[in-house]
């Protein structure tokens, strides 16, 4: 059976009858049909989305370690498996968050063409569906589905608010993600948190207004949305603030003296992509800050940020 | 991880159709038969028989040497990645028509209406191909059109992807206000019959329209989607549904007469005689149906290829073409096969124009088939760019 064939019919025809069904139980809202794709993905994927977020806890205790490591030992091969030590103690896979992330990549690419299909938002799309359904009235009378979702042609691109929201969406989730890392200042690893949190959000706000359907955007943009909410919820938002949000030259008259320290570092560490990275380049008092503040802050937003104010406190 | 989407992405985007294509008809007109480019143009043909035509006329000219071809994996590629810059902007207006073009008399000179899948409207003059006298360059009536546009002497009647019927004047090329909004797709040819508009859409409907008044005189639901032209035979509207039945309606009050329910989507145009319903599902199974009752005579053995194009009944045999390229010969009493033959790489979606003693078939990529059932010929008229 050639591959194609078994992706088409073991992943691509039942999403495109499973969105439509979906699409049909939700009064005919395709758009509303995504979203609860949305969340339904997001609850089978939960079980290793959780390992996600325990294993990106887990690197932030172990952070301070792995800079020590890094500050200690020059040879690379020893450095490696010093680092590897530090893994295997503390129990931590650093490849465990690829699992959710490899998982997604076949239902991405599969609601691609779902979306394309269901959509028929050219003849030919729409003829090509009649072979892809199964024969259940409940399903092949729901077509054509109705495109219209609030402001949006789900069929179409160039829905600029969109690629806006899924912008912000990813921005916000890399500067979280990026405030983990135990990347140095100015270190390749660093320069490369700050690139990337600036690039790929600008990539995929880009893409999903001038090429991709916005049933895709609305997919993806709910999708890290949910992400996000479960990593504040599950990690913490690391060194984030949302006093960092806030220009350094407003902050004065938006906030107190005390708070406009407190942000104003939380933009270098946006700046430089690492609040626990400066943290760890200052010295042992800090590395051990932020061990505890990686420790307590695990369960809530609260403990999380202040372990970034304490980090911060020796430099302020 | 975004990076690996992004490829995937790109990847995915460029192993199918992002962009419309167009399934346009070809026409016969004053010894010419004027065709759709995929590049955006539109030709007038000199046809002698049997013998290949020659083009007489190619408008716009200037992209007329800019010949398309069929794109492989890379120029795809390469397509997409210019289109993330451009917005998958086609090259020309006219590049995606569905639209059969339509050939009228308007004053003393013939014209050729075409409407392109953007809702561009040019009007030609059928002998040079230059723009007729009168007319804008291009008009846009405001939505997608997939519609062939019904004219009534004056008007062209154009269907769009708002849901509404605009008017155009023939001569001059004004638009005019909606005449009914049916809130989904219009993809059938709306029918201008007797006085009446009847239009068929996308939200399961059939409605007959006074054209005049605005005022509507029946409207059907017929239980699914319309995408098919329907036929008229004997005061029977039949309708293909993409609920995989055919509807028959009385074209004066819209009552059903008669459904016969398929194996899968109509959406090829019935072949309506006076006593027999040819009909084909996107399955390519032929039903003849009794015109009277729709009780079913006969049904092929399914070709397993989409059918678009409408069965031709011509020297004996019911000719139907799939999308895989397929022509085949049917049997019209019986539905036995007589002969099929296979065309590489065409794809025909296009409904089929009868020229003298055979069928000329439009494939996808812009070439033309001359199929002659008598001598089971199927030969290659015309290929874009030649």
């Amino acid at each position: 059976m050639p591959i194609g064939l078994i992706w088409q019919t073991f992943l691509e025809t039942p999403l495109i009858n499973f969105m439509i069904l979906l699409a049909r139980a939700s009064f005919g809202s395709y758009g509303l049909a995504i979203l609860l794709f949305t969340v339904i993905t997001r609850l089978v994927t939960f079980p290793l989305m959780l390992r996600t977020l325990r294993s990106m806890k887990q690197m932030q205790v172990i952070s301070p370690l792995l800079a020590e490591v890094n500050k200690r030992y020059s040879d690379p091969r020893r450095r490696s498996e010093e680092t590897m030590k530090i893994y295997k103690e503390n129990g931590v896979n650093p490849l465990g968050c690829l699992g959710p992330q490899l998982i997604q990549m076949p239902i991405f690419i599969a609601l691609y063409a779902t979306i394309r299909l269901t959509m028929g938002n050219t003849p030919e799309g729409l003829l090509a569906l009649s072979s892809r359904l199964y024969d259940f009235p409940y399903i092949r009378e729901a077509i054509p589905l109705s495109s219209n979702f609030l402001f949006m042609d789900l069929s179409e691109n160039g829905t600029v608010p969109l690629g806006v929201a899924v912008f912000a969406a990813m921005w916000l989730q890399q500067r979280i993600s990026s405030s983990r890392t135990a990347a140095t200042p100015g270190s390749q690893q660093a320069q490369m948190n700050s690139t990337m949190q600036w690039m790929m959000p600008i990539f995929f706000g880009y893409f999903f207004v001038v090429s991709l359907p916005a049933a895709l955007g609305l997919y993806w943009g709910v999708g890290t949305v949910i992400s996000l909410v479960l990593q504040w919820a599950f990690v913490g938002p690391g060194d984030f603030t949302w006093g960092s949000l806030i220009p350094a030259q407003l902050r004065p008259a938006a906030f107190g003296a005390g708070v406009s320290n407190a942000s104003s570092s939380a933009a270098r560490g946006g700046q430089t992509s690492s609040g626990d990275s400066d943290a760890s380049a200052s010295g042992g008092s800090q590395r051990e800050d932020g061990r505890r503040g990686g420790g307590s802050g695990a369960g809530t937003a609260g403990p999380g940020a202040r372990s970034g104010r304490r980090r911060r406190n020796p430099r302020g | 991880m975004g990076a690996a989407v992004a490829i995937a992405l790109v990847g995915t985007a460029c192993t199918g159709n992002t962009n419309p294509i167009g399934w346009a008809a070809p026409v016969a007109a004053n010894g010419m038969v004027i065709v759709t480019n995929q590049n955006g143009t539109i030709s007038g043909l000199k046809t002698a028989g049997a013998d290949a035509p020659t083009v007489a006329w190619t408008y716009p000219e200037q992209a007329a040497a800019s010949s398309g071809g069929s794109e492989d994996f890379v120029s795809r590629f390469f397509n997409f990645v210019g289109g993330l810059f451009s917005g998958n902007k086609k090259a020309s207006n006219f590049s995606a028509v569905y639209a059969t073009p339509r050939v009228e008399t308007v004053g003393n000179q013939q014209r050729v209406f075409l409407a392109s899948y953007t809702g561009d409207v040019i009007s030609l003059d059928a002998a040079t191909g230059k723009p007729a006298t009168g007319w804008p360059a291009t008009v846009n009536v405001g939505g997608r059109v997939a519609a062939t546009p019904a004219f009534d002497g004056k008007l062209l009647y154009l269907g769009t992807n708002h849901g509404d019927i605009r008017t155009l004047d023939a001569a001059n090329g004004s638009v005019g206000g909606a005449i009914v909004g049916t809130g989904a797709r219009v993809w059938a040819e709306p029918l201008l019959l007797n006085g009446t508009l009847y239009i068929s859409s996308l939200d399961h409907t059939v409605r007959a329209i006074d054209p005049n008044s605005k005022a509507e005189r029946w409207k059907t639901d017929v239980g699914g989607a319309v995408a098919g032209n329907p036929a008229v035979m004997s005061g029977l509207l039949i309708v293909p549904t993409l609920n995989s039945a055919v509807v028959a309606l009385d074209i004066a009050s819209g009552e059903q007469r008669w459904k016969m329910t398929g194996d899968n989507w109509f959406w090829a145009q019935p072949l309506a005689t006076n006593d027999v319903v040819y009909v084909a599902t996107a399955s390519g199974t032929v039903y003849a149906l009794d015109r009277a009752t729709g009780s079913e005579k006969w049904h092929s053995v399914p070709l397993t290829a989409e059918v678009r194009t409408a069965p031709v009944l011509l020297g004996g045999s019911l000719l139907i073409a799939t999308r895989t390229g397929v022509v085949v010969a049917l049997d019209p009493a019986t539905g036995a096969e007589q002969w099929r033959k296979a065309i590489d790489k065409a794809a025909f979606l296009a409904d089929p124009l009868v020229l003298d003693s055979g069928v000329v078939y439009a494939a996808e990529d812009g070439s033309l088939y001359r199929v002659t059932p008598q001598d089971q010929g199927v030969n290659l008229l015309y290929k874009r760019g030649k």
